[in-house]
């Protein structure tokens, strides 16, 4: 298992062994560019969820709707071009601006990371799940936490995670060659 | 299923925590006890037989793929994991539509 190196992520996207939608430019030979040396950035979207802290519920974690408790806790929130104001201690979600999608039969995985500028004012951009599974495609949540002393400004299209691109050793059940021909990355991409 | 493996599961569709997921409500074939899940899944991969509006369920169909069939039962992949079975669940298999 390997982290792929920017041109390798663009070759990646060449082949359609992984599709990011809208694709990441300029390309790393340009100034401002997403790419970094081994991963890409992504940007947050203009919708953050909040959570409410009025509501009386709990959290079961041993039921398996989970999602439809979420929606009852948490309240949309349009960002305007001006941002939102994250307080110390504040946990909001929000989500990639792109949509990432890991084929199956690609043989990559991924995850996404913070960035370090931003680790040190005390901002998270995830806790614990930062894996995209092969086979994953979306959008990808963040629960962004200010765990810094002062209050911090989110702005829509901010490039706030970068995307590490992992290869995968091994098949994967159920591996795409077992689905007659079609089963290649462009075999999947008529499918969706 | 289709050509590639992947099959529509039945389900029942509200909207997602954003507008580009749906919530997607199935059951799972387990042990004689069926139980029903949610997750969130990305919209395009979702076919919803009418609006979805706050607070409602319409009939519809999510894409999974098929890992077997066996009888009435089929063992499916989900798109995201199910926070209590995981990714690999077994299902109904006339609730699964090729397309």
């Amino acid at each position: 298992m390997g982290v792929l190196s920017n041109l390798a992520i663009i070759a990646a996207l060449d082949s359609d062994r992984l599709r990011i939608d809208p694709r990441p430019a300029p390309g790393p030979e340009a100034p401002f560019s997403p790419y970094n040396s081994s991963s890409v950035d992504l940007r947050l979207a203009g919708d953050l969820l909040v959570p409410r802290r009025d509501l009386s519920l709990t959290f079961d974690l041993r039921q398996g709707n989970v999602a439809e408790t979420l929606a009852l806790v948490c309240a949309p929130l349009a960002m305007g071009a001006s941002g939102y104001l994250l307080e110390p201690g504040r946990l909001v979600l929000g989500r990639t601006i792109e949509k990432v999608a890991l084929p199956h039969g690609g043989a990559l995985a991924a995850r996404i990371e913070g960035r370090s500028s931003f680790a040190r004012t005390g901002l998270l951009i995830h806790f614990t799940a930062p894996t995209i599974h092969a086979g994953f495609e979306g959008t990808i949540t963040f629960e962004i936490m200010n765990l810094g002393p002062i209050p911090m400004t989110l702005t829509p299209g901010l490039r706030l995670c970068q995307l590490i691109v992992e290869t995968v050793d091994g098949a994967v059940m159920p591996a795409p060659s077992q689905f007659h021909q079609q089963g290649t990355p462009s075999g999947l991409r008529a499918a969706t | 299923m289709d050509a590639n493996g992947y099959g529509w599961l039945e389900c029942e569709v509200a909207p997602g925590l954003f507008d580009t997921e749906r919530n997607v409500r199935f059951v799972v074939d387990r042990d004689e006890s069926n139980d029903e899940i949610d997750i969130l899944v990305d919209s395009g991969l979702v076919r919803e037989r009418g609006q979805v509006k706050r607070g409602e369920r319409v009939p519809g169909r999510f894409r999974v793929c098929v890992v077997k069939q066996d009888g009435p039962h089929a063992v499916v992949l989900l798109p995201v994991q199910n926070v209590k079975y995981g990714s690999y669940v077994s299902v109904l298999a006339n609730r699964l539509a090729p397309n």
